[in-house]
């Protein structure tokens, strides 16, 4: 740690009331090759440059059976095949198939793709990303699974199998669909679905563009496209209600999602990451539905006024004053925008003054993640990463397409680019795509699930929990509310004053869906004097002097 | 630029009245179908009147014209010589067969033919600017250059003859900097030329070490600082454009721009209260330059003041006229005006912002 590192951790941790210091350097394990996952990306870029081959693939991690282990779930692309009809989906082939590896200890898996029923192999579905949440409220994470051609809603079997519910349950999504995160949209107890959808492009519209080099056409080249609201009718059906419930009135070219409470008005609102186009963000106003005031609010642009290409965002509180914030990753020379909620319903573009500028000119990022990864008590960013373009160092010199993934601690609002010390994964370029995130080993830490384009995943395993820092995760469990607790706020206070604000989701990112556990890191606090929960529903549950390093359960208190 | 015989009237006044009986009717029918645009037949006629007449040194000058208007320039160089054989001052016939000379690639025989026009009639700017065009071709930009600058004196905004200039001083910029690298090659200028002419063809690695090595050998070299600073910003590495543009601020305490690019990349650095004092330096020359402002109120955003980045920011605005400039100073004085609690001004400058936005994105689907 350099001097003025400690320096600023120092500073930080007076702000935050915490006093802990990382006594190791935060190091990631790569264990991909141990963990039994024989997964493969499979893109099959071909020459004619579909757009949808670049842009896959999602990662989720689940807790499928219930066993207290989180599984892995990876979306595959597919095959483009020239039929009678013109060019189809093709995902007949087993490398071809979507994967779930079920956990058998944290560190090894065993494949039960075929056993549970999620190959998607008679789809033609070219896959994308996934959203967990468990919609039909019977203790068990359920799946759906984007993609162009269609969407896919796996209704989970009490832990054994999944059952496809997609054309019952009214949850089929035509088009392009890209990155989808369930939430309470109307808290009404059930978890709702929102689906991004990406452009209005087919494969019957899909050609290459360059002129001397043929490259994936900009996004700019296509229509934008309305993103879809699915409400849960609570019998296990869903109803489209994106026009009647105002999200479908705007349209763009959207890739990410996550959800959050911009305004603290209790209810979740939505931030969508569009590619090249203005990014928004859906007020939640209750029974008058959404309104998108992405730009009133100064989220849209960039500070000065331009669009970028938004691809994965993260709405999590980055500087610890209890308002969500906006990360979201772009393109090369675009910086990877950081919007800080200024309370009053504004946010401010403070990338620069973060540090961010400085770190990502030069990077293009996919998925991204404020979660804090060396247990200081502020949350870091993570990025998985590589250009959207495979031959952008034809197009354009000192541009790369194969970048290693970005870890940046946070230190006291300000970012540090520390991949360099992180391990040798994070000195690998590869075609980062979506990342999940959570604790595979139950030891305490972050780990991820780095989706890699074309390739097989990579499989982090953190060293945080070996710090002298504490940490707690809370695991909800709703009872008036949604059963996954999805929609939560929870708040910690420790003794020395300082706060944390976690919002219960598996969103965020890119095309991922990641732990529901909610994970605070302590610094060298061992108590937190408080915990509160503000319930979807209403309810606020406090619990007090709990201990640290620890998993705790909080159940909703019943109505 | 075309080559145009002078006097091709006279040449057939005299023509004509050289010839006589079937040469004379050869030579008619040949003159009368070249100014009907009738080149095949004229030139047979010709090479029937020469046939017949081969000592009459005008008919091989006439045969050549005709040649060199069908474009076989080596035929028309055979007669054209042979016209100067018999008649060394035949007027017009060094110009053209000059000017044929240097069509084959034969730059060097066609100088003492382009010489000899430009000293017969030194009025013809175009025998100099071929003569400048041979010289070139035949590799010695430093012959070629004091003609090209005597034709433009008559042709100045002549579009062939302003490549032709463009193409000389391009050579001896590339003489010269080849005789640097051959003589001093681990010299600081050396260094220099190499760095730019990285930097002028986008190799920008290559031009960061370049300067650098240039720099390690002279540090009184603002211009190079500067050339260093802008590669390592578009680099995204912003304190090392910083460290580049504040060494040349040393050389050119006074240099407004200078100070505009450090307060620009202590901004991106995050560093507004350290950009601040640059800023304003830059900002204060009068007039203050637009960018100058517009940086200033970003800076003055960052640090929460929000009435004097709104006064710079307008003043920024009142001074700009490129409709992307100011795009972006409307997005930012709405979040000034937001920021101050003004939410009308915020709304008519989202409202400006929107229209302009539209318009400049208007090819986007």
């Amino acid at each position: 740690m350099t001097l003025r590192n400690c320096l600023l951790l120092c500073i930080g941790a007076l702000g935050l009331g915490l006093s802990g210091l990382f006594a190791a350097e935060l190091r990631f394990q790569d264990r991909s090759g141990e963990t039994g996952i024989g997964f493969r990306h499979h893109a099959n870029p071909t020459p004619d440059k579909h757009l949808v081959e670049t842009m896959g693939g999602g990662v989720a991690l689940l807790d499928y059976d219930n066993d207290g282990f989180l599984d892995v779930f990876f979306i595959n692309g597919g095959a483009l095949v020239q039929g009678a009809d013109g060019l189809f989906v093709d995902r007949s082939h087993p490398e071809l198939h979507d994967q779930l590896y079920r956990s058998l200890d944290g560190k090894s898996f065993e494949d039960v793709t075929e056993r549970v029923g999620v190959s998607a192999a008679a789809k033609r579905i070219y896959g994308m990303g996934a959203a967990t949440g468990d919609y039909d409220n019977d203790g068990y994470v359920d799946l759906f699974v984007t993609g162009y051609g269609g969407t896919i809603l796996y209704r989970n079997r009490n832990g054994s199998t999944f059952e496809d519910r997609t054309e019952a349950s009214g949850a089929n999504v035509p088009g392009w669909s890209a990155s989808a995160g369930f939430f309470d949209a109307d808290t009404d107890g059930d978890l709702d679905l929102f689906v991004t959808r990406y452009l209005d492009w087919s494969l019957e519209t899909s050609r290459p563009c360059g002129e001397k080099i043929s490259v994936y056409c900009s996004p700019r080249e296509y229509p934008a496209v309305a993103n879809v609201l699915l409400r849960n009718e609570g019998d296990g059906t869903f109803s489209d209600v994106s026009l009647a419930w105002g999200v479908a009135h705007v349209r763009g070219k959207a890739l990410g999602v996550a959800f959050n409470d911009a305004d603290a008005d209790g209810l979740p609102d939505v931030i969508v990451a569009n590619d090249s186009t203005a990014q928004q963000l859906f007020l939640n106003r209750g029974s008058d539905g959404f309104s998108e005031e992405a730009l009133s609010v100064g989220l849209a642009y960039n500070e000065d006024g331009g669009s970028f290409a938004g691809m994965g965002v993260d709405f999590e509180d980055y500087d610890n004053d209890g308002r969500p914030d906006v990360v979201a990753t772009a393109l090369s020379k675009e910086l990877y925008p950081l919007f800080r909620n200024e309370g009053g319903g504004t946010f401010g573009y403070v990338t620069r003054q973060a540090g961010l500028a400085e770190i990502t000119a030069r990077l293009s990022g996919w998925s991204v993640k404020l979660v804090d990864l060396d247990h200081d008590g502020w949350k870091d960013l993570f990025a998985a990463q590589g250009h959207v373009l495979d031959n952008v160092e034809l197009m354009e010199p000192g541009l790369v397409y194969l970048q290693p993934p970005l870890v940046a601690l946070n230190q006291a609002g300000r970012f540090t680019d520390v991949s360099a010390s992180a391990g040798p994964a994070f000195r690998t370029s590869i075609a980062g795509r979506g990342t999940a995130f959570g604790d595979l080993d139950n030891d305490g830490d972050i780990d991820l699930v780095l989706g890699v384009l074309n390739d097989r995943p990579i499989v982090l395993y953190s060293n945080a929990s070996e710090s002298q820092n504490h940490w707690l995760q809370v695991r909800l469990a709703g009872q008036a509310s949604a059963r996954d607790g999805q929609g939560a706020r929870v708040s910690i206070r420790t003794s020395s004053g300082g706060e944390q604000v976690r919002y219960a989701t598996t969103a965020g990112g890119y095309l991922s869906a990641s732990d529901p556990r909610l994970h605070f890191g302590l610094g060298s606090e061992s108590v937190v004097d408080r915990i509160t929960v503000l319930w979807p529903r209403g309810a606020r549950q406090v619990l007090e002097n709990v201990g640290t390093d620890r998993l705790i359960a909080v159940r909703e208190p019943k109505p | 630029m075309t080559v145009r015989l002078a006097a091709i009237a006279m040449l057939v006044t005299v023509l004509s009245a050289q010839v006589a009986g079937p040469v004379a009717a050869h030579v008619s029918r040949g003159v009368a179908a070249r100014e009907a645009g009738r080149l095949e037949e004229a030139r047979r006629e010709l090479e029937a009147a020469v046939r017949a007449a081969p000592e009459i040194a005008e008919a091989h000058l006439y045969l050549g014209l005709v040649l060199h208007e069908s474009g076989d320039f080596t035929a028309a160089v055979g007669s054209l010589s042979r016209a100067l054989g018999l008649k060394p001052a035949l007027p017009g016939a060094r110009e053209l067969l000059g000017y044929d000379l240097l069509m084959l690639g034969r730059a060097a025989e066609a100088i003492p033919h382009l010489d000899a026009a430009r000293r017969d009639d030194p009025g013809n700017w175009r025998a100099s600017a071929w003569l400048g065009r041979a010289h070139l071709e035949a590799g010695d930009p430093v012959a070629a250059l004091p003609h090209l600058l005597d034709a433009q004196t008559a042709a100045t905004a002549d579009p062939e003859l302003l490549y032709l200039l463009g193409k000389a001083y391009a050579q001896l910029s590339l003489q010269a900097q080849a005789q640097l690298l051959a003589s001093a090659p681990e010299s600081s200028y050396a260094h220099l030329a190499t760095a730019e002419d990285h930097d002028f063809n986008g190799r920008a690695d290559e031009a960061i070490a370049a300067y650098r090595q240039a720099l390690a050998g002279i540090e009184a070299l603002p211009d190079a600082w500067r050339a260093l600073g802008d590669l390592e910003r578009d680099r995204g590495r912003h304190r090392d454009a910083l460290d580049a543009y504040q060494r040349a601020l040393q050389i050119q305490a006074d240099n407004g721009a200078l100070h505009l690019r450090c307060g620009e990349a202590l901004l991106a650095l995050g560093l507004a209260d350290q950009a601040l004092p640059y800023l304003e330096t830059a900002a204060g020359a009068d007039p203050a330059p637009p960018a100058a402002l517009g940086a200033l109120g970003k800076a003055l955003l960052d640090l929460e003041r929000f009435h004097e980045a709104r006064e710079a920011l307008s003043q920024a605005l009142a001074a700009l006229r490129d409709e992307q400039k100011r795009m972006e100073l409307h997005y930012q004085l709405a979040r000034a005006s937001r920021r101050l609690g003004e939410d009308e001004a915020a709304r008519e400058h989202l409202q400006e912002f929107r229209t302009l936005r539209a318009k400049l994105t208007a090819g986007d689907k």
